[in-house]
């Protein structure tokens, strides 16, 4: 459960960037399910400011924003084995401190405390939703597309938990790699 | 539990181990229903259609010890079993299997077993089903809690509750721990009867002396 009750953590560490770095609005991309090999190998670090990835960067926000309910999409999720997510939790209800939408690559959670249980579903693993401890509190690093600015994101809570699901997509894991036991996944019982 | 089958001079499956197996033994606590769902038992099989494949529902219960798992994974696995939806666990120590598997015929599931089964620790059975129904779900998932001290009937009152709202248990799970009882069901309910089940569920809860808390079992898809 969310503790309501932290206070937002500070700074937007997102600098001046903005999705207009991107240059284009991307393209709707379909998304890979469970089981496939590029969700279960790592994948390769990337260059930021490649034409290339920024593209991929905008064809993930284009791909996440027309996903019904997703909050966050990893560039393995549309077949491509790369360390790049796109995250936008700031319409959910159990968000606290949200930085937006924005793509992050070759991302790290440097720090992580105040773990919490959680049920989460994925697009990539459609019928099945886990229970996994995820720290509601952590500071990511990554480079942003576009600019290639490194930046040091300070978040919690529902963000927190989305990025380290998007992290974890680029190393190749999925939250059925980190349920709580063998009892915590769940048939997915309600469609968005 | 069955009657064991055949004529052979297999082991009884009461009288515990015995040193040395028949390797073909046709008396094994192995049964199976022959009601109904047998149409189609000799189409292709092709790991991922199912519904073109023999599906059995599978029980194995006995005793807890290391291997049983692998041991009856092992044997059906031989005769090209895919397990496909399982659950295991322990109960009071019985290790307790049920699962669906597609592929062989029941017959062929039940000689493979024999061997598993054939110390008369373990008791299967084994029958045919018909393929998975569509699913029709159309209920928000809840998570229903509740402990007390141990007592009659607090699965069927609560549970009671529960179906007279047009609810439906996808999972539950007791434990009895000392005096204390323990029960978890993952429910479905109907959209907007919620409050009103959790008021009835207080009620019934009162009268059995136990406390039950319902609560919305949300995931979220990121």
């Amino acid at each position: 459960m969310v503790d309501k009750s932290e206070v937002a953590v500070q700074g937007s560490g997102l600098g001046d960037w903005t999705l207009e770095v991107l240059g284009e609005p991307g393209r709707v991309r379909p998304v890979v399910t469970a089981p496939a090999a590029v969700l279960s190998r790592a994948s390769e670090t990337v260059d930021p400011l490649a034409a290339d990835v920024v593209r991929l960067a905008a064809d993930l926000v284009a791909t996440m924003r027309v996903s019904p309910g997703c909050v966050g999409l990893a560039a393995p999720q549309i077949g491509v084995p790369a360390r790049v997510f796109a995250v936008d939790v700031s319409r959910h209800p159990k968000t606290v401190t949200s930085h937006g939408t924005f793509v992050l690559c070759n991302a790290e959670v440097v720090e992580a405390s105040r773990w919490r249980l959680g049920r989460e579903g994925c697009m990539s693993v459609p019928d099945l939703t886990g229970d996994v401890k995820r720290a509601s509190r952590i500071v990511v690093r990554g480079v942003l597309p576009g600019t290639g600015a490194e930046v040091r994101l300070v978040t919690d809570a529902f963000e927190a938990r989305a990025l380290q699901h998007e992290i974890d997509h680029c190393a190749g894991k999925l939250f059925l790699d980190r349920v709580a036991g063998a009892h915590a996944v769940y048939q997915r019982k309600v469609y968005l | 539990m069955s009657t064991p089958r055949g004529t052979g001079p297999g082991p009884h499956p009461r009288r515990g181990p015995v040193p040395a197996r028949n390797p073909a033994p046709p008396a094994c606590p192995v049964s199976r229903s022959v009601g109904g769902g047998r149409a189609g038992l000799s189409e292709p099989r092709r790991i991922g259609q199912t519904a073109l494949m023999n599906e059995l529902a599978i029980t194995v219960i006995g005793p807890d010890r290391p291997g049983i798992v692998a041991d009856v994974a092992e044997a059906l696995a031989r005769v090209g079993a895919n397990l496909t939806d399982s659950t295991m666990t322990r109960l009071r120590g019985h290790f307790a299997m049920t699962l669906v598997c597609a592929g062989p015929t029941p017959d062929e599931a039940e000689a493979a077993l024999a061997p598993v089964v054939g110390d008369g620790q373990l008791v299967a059975t084994v029958r045919p089903v018909g393929p998975e129904a569509a699913r029709t779900s159309v209920g928000e998932p809840y998570l229903m809690s509740v402990h007390g001290a141990d007592r009659l009937g607090i699965v069927a009152a609560l549970t009671r509750v529960l179906a007279e709202a047009g609810g439906n248990v996808t999972d539950l799970t007791t434990r009895l721990t000392g005096s204390l009882y323990v029960l978890l069901a993952e429910v479905e309910l109907p959209p907007g009867v919620a409050d009103r089940v959790a008021e009835r569920l207080g009620a019934v809860a009162a009268d059995l002396d136990v406390e039950v808390s319902l609560r919305r079992a949300e995931s979220d898809l990121l």
